[in-house]
């Protein structure tokens, strides 16, 4: 079920609600299981078949962790975590890997059977990755055992379900507590509904209209000129940021209006300044992950080694070559190698993620080489120079994420580059016309040019909805803080409330103008 | 705190407001006259008719809408002949709703004939194969409110949908003119405007889904209908000698239909394969004329 379907917005989140506002008077268990019986709905409207794939991992992964808890301190409890990921990881690979895989080898002529086509479980990655994460915290008592309510809604929560954000145990369990209310917030839910409209408006009006004209580069990238292929692959940059970030605003949104917090996903990434600040604002709970159970226990273990082998592991020794490949490089790589397999199957996802590694890399090496204390006063132009080259390497890396093929993806790039000539805006027009724009729609592929002013100057959501301040020091934050004072959510002042109110009246009518039941989230695939 | 709940209570339900007021604006002339094409206006008329005394009627879908001409009909047997064929949309979410509304209204015709494309011998689920939006409209200004609320509650994202459609039918129609008030129109048929088609619209190397045609359901029209003297025929429209699936269903269609599926020049068709020039239509038409009875003898 889509966020953005009527049956979402008219029957499923309604219903929810009401359940949760009946339900409330008696007590956690009843709230708790009623919002897990109507995830496993939401879920099971899409395929009810793999509801069995969801369920099943989650009773499997809730018997694991039983019986680590249960051998906590004996090896016994690291052998069942360590069956518990792979069987987690097996599950993943067969959905998501196997089948590719074999076509894959059907193709190059190594088998000749006919494979069937199977359909990634939506949000089998999400699901599978929160699961893992618990059962190796729980192994390290990080993590508290828990009852199968409260488990099986942690793990099945719908507004996370199909697409993040990643949720991390140690901030949703003690939301399901036994001292919380569980009755409606009519804060709460205002600000999650507002919230929700937000969301929806970024993905309906701004991510699904720009589409097309991202569709139509990526449909036909080989001899694009440099205009056209610049048009399509900018338009995809902000049609993935705006339906992404719109999705895990809605997910938010959602959740708050059930006085959930969930964790924010994004954080105006294409404000950021270089690329560790990038992944620090891009799917953030994504970012979290990996650094928590990859990055870490792989730069851990490199240390230890180094330990082990009487090598210094300081920060001056990371400014060595051989120190700075081993304890940065070498798990940066590592890491973000998995993150682009993650992602998808096929060489341009491990491309993806590799340039993502070489990126990183060279920043932390510029970090470390360049020496500069952080307090030292910079030039003006540090700042709009390092947005502006960030976010070349950012779009430079989402031609291969988007691009059926590596093929693909470099023939886009060589059109980026001027390869194929300059394809000056009169071949705009035809070039769209190919994929069935009119002329006169053409012209709107150029409304893309009027997001870069909204995504670097202006607040986000949750600046604008109060829930985080924006930071004067990063680009554009003055400004930003201004317009987040000036026009924030201030739900005390009845102008103020008024005013957002026929704001988001007029942002959901145009909503439902746009609406196009059919379309679908980016990240849905994963 | 009673400001905040105002605020939640008003935005939670504009949504619901967004579509009861779609379905009012759809209910309106002006939204008929002003925002829809020629054709729905004409079958939004036909649902008015009353008292009309003809000896043949037409009921199909838009391959019967564009494909079969009274007059001429009327001209090669002699029986006064009507059509009130729909769109597959309007078949599709309405079934033979209009012809049980004519036939409440009307004397019962000594044939009626239902003609339909070789895919559309089946009742409909899915809306999504379908301009649904079409059959949505005619059952917000002619059908039951149960049946609208109905429709409502089955398929949802279509009724919304449906509330999108008109929205955005009402802002062009307060720009511009009609887009298709240049169709022709000839005593309310039409055929499409657009020239004869050169090949067919689909890839051969990819035809589209097949639709089993289901022998029940064309047995059921015919005995549900077959009473008071009206005598049903069931014809399968014709199409363009490309077509790669034609084969397939002139195998499916024996004894499911009254004539067997034939093979036209591509020339004769206009559009997706299915709707007929004007050319087109008189041949069909002209066939069809030759298939009654003269005048109380037996269809040939």
């Amino acid at each position: 079920m889509l966020f953005n379907s009527a049956s979402f917005m008219f029957y499923f989140l309604p219903v929810a609600l009401l359940g949760f506002v009946a339900l409330g008077r008696f007590g956690r268990r009843a709230v708790i299981g009623w919002l897990a019986l109507v995830s496993v709905v939401f879920y099971g409207v899409w395929k009810p078949q793999y509801v069995i794939v969801l369920v099943g991992s989650m009773l499997m992964n809730f018997a694991i962790s039983r019986m680590i808890a249960a051998s906590r301190d004996s090896r016994a409890g690291t052998w069942w975590m360590i069956a518990g990921i792979t069987l987690n990881l097996g599950v993943l690979a067969y959905f998501k890997y196997l089948f590719r895989f074999l076509v894959f080898m059907n193709q190059m002529q190594f088998t000749q059977r006919e494979w069937p086509h199977i359909i990634l479980p939506l949000g089998i990655s999400f699901f599978t990755f929160t699961q893992i994460a618990y059962l190796v915290d729980l192994r390290q008592g990080e993590a508290e055992k828990q009852d199968f309510i409260s488990y099986a809604l942690f793990v099945t929560f719908f507004p996370h379900l199909i697409a993040g954000p990643i949720l991390h145990h140690k901030e949703m369990m003690p939301q399901f507590s036994a001292e919380k209310r569980y009755r409606l917030d009519w804060h709460d839910f205002a600000t999650g509904l507002s919230w929700f409209v937000l969301g929806l408006a970024k993905k309906v009006v701004i991510a699904d209209r720009i589409a097309p004209f991202a569709d139509a580069a990526f449909a036909a990238p080989h001899g694009l000129g440099m205009w056209n292929a610049w048009i399509g692959v900018l338009n995809y940059s902000m049609q993935l940021y705006f339906d992404f970030s719109g999705y895990s605003d809605m997910a938010v949104g959602l959740a708050r209006m059930f006085s959930i917090r969930f964790p924010y996903n994004f954080n105006s990434p294409y404000k950021a300044t270089n690329i560790i600040d990038f992944w620090a604002r891009w799917h953030m709970t994504l970012t979290r992950y990996l650094t928590l159970y990859l990055y870490n226990p792989v730069a851990l273990a490199v240390s230890r080694r180094r330990l082990a082998r009487g090598l210094p592991v300081s920060k001056k020794a990371s400014r060595t070559t051989a120190g700075f490949v081993t304890m940065i490089a070498a798990p940066t790589c590592f890491t973000m190698f998995l993150a682009g397999v993650w992602h998808g199957a096929g060489l341009q996802f491990i491309i993806f993620g590799m340039l993502h590694a070489v990126y990183l890399t060279v920043n932390h090496a510029w970090r470390l080489w360049q020496n500069k204390p952080a307090s030292e006063p910079r030039k003006w132009w540090s700042a709009p120079l390092g947005v502006a080259l960030t976010y070349l390497c950012v779009v430079v890396a989402q031609v291969f994420f988007r691009a059926d093929s590596t093929r693909d993806a470099l023939a886009l790039l060589a059109g980026m580059s001027g390869m194929h000539g300059l394809g000056l805006p009169a071949g705009l027009a035809a070039h769209l016309h190919v994929s069935g724009i009119s002329t006169a729609e053409s012209a709107k592929a150029l409304f893309v040019l009027l997001l870069f002013p909204f995504c670097w100057l202006l607040p986000n959501v949750q600046e604008l909805l109060g829930q985080s301040e924006p930071s004067r020091f990063e680009f554009g934050g003055a400004f930003s803080a201004r317009i987040a004072h000036a026009l924030g959510w201030r739900p005390d002042v009845g102008a103020r409330l008024a005013a957002w109110g026929v704001a988001l009246a007029g942002a959901l009518i145009t909503v439902l103008y746009y609406i196009s039941y059919s379309t679908s989230f980016l990240y849905f695939q994963f | 705190m009673a400001a905040l709940r105002l605020f939640c209570f008003a935005l939670a339900l504009l949504p619901f407001a967004v579509m009861i007021f779609a379905v009012w604006l759809a209910k309106t002339d002006w939204f008929l006259r002003r925002s829809m094409p020629a054709y729905l206006q004409m079958m939004d008329a036909e649902w008015n008719i009353q008292g009309r005394s003809c000896d043949v009627l037409v009921y199909g879908d838009s391959a019967a809408l564009t494909g079969l001409m009274p007059w001429i009909i009327q001209q090669e047997s002699g029986l006064t002949t009507c059509s009130i064929a729909q769109t597959k949309g309007t078949v599709g979410v309405m079934g033979t709703q209009p012809l049980e509304k004519y036939l409440q209204r009307n004397p019962p015709p000594q044939v009626l004939i239902f003609a339909f494309s070789p895919e559309d011998w089946r009742p409909f689920h899915a809306w999504g194969e379908v301009a649904y939006v079409e059959g949505v409209l005619q059952t917000v200004r002619h059908g039951s409110l149960r049946k609208y609320v109905a429709a409502l509650v089955t398929h949802p994202d279509e009724a919304f949908g449906f509330a999108t459609f008109v929205y955005k039918s009402a802002i062009a129609a307060l720009a511009v003119n009609p887009t298709m008030t240049a169709e022709t129109l000839r005593e309310g048929h039409m055929t499409l405007p657009s020239p004869p088609e050169q090949q067919c619209e689909g890839n051969p190397a990819h035809p589209g889904p097949l639709f089993a045609p289901d022998a029940a359901y064309a047995a059921q029209l015919r005995n549900r209908f077959a009473k008071n003297g009206t005598q049903v025929m069931l014809l399968v429209t014709p199409v363009p000698q490309c077509d790669p699936q034609a084969a397939w269903y002139a195998a499916h269609l024996q004894g499911v239909t009254d004539n067997p599926l034939e093979t036209w020049p591509i020339g004769l068709f206009n559009d997706i394969d299915r709707h007929f020039t004007v050319a087109g239509a008189e041949r069909f038409s002209r066939e069809v004329g030759h298939k009654l009875p003269s005048a109380h003898g037996k269809v040939e």
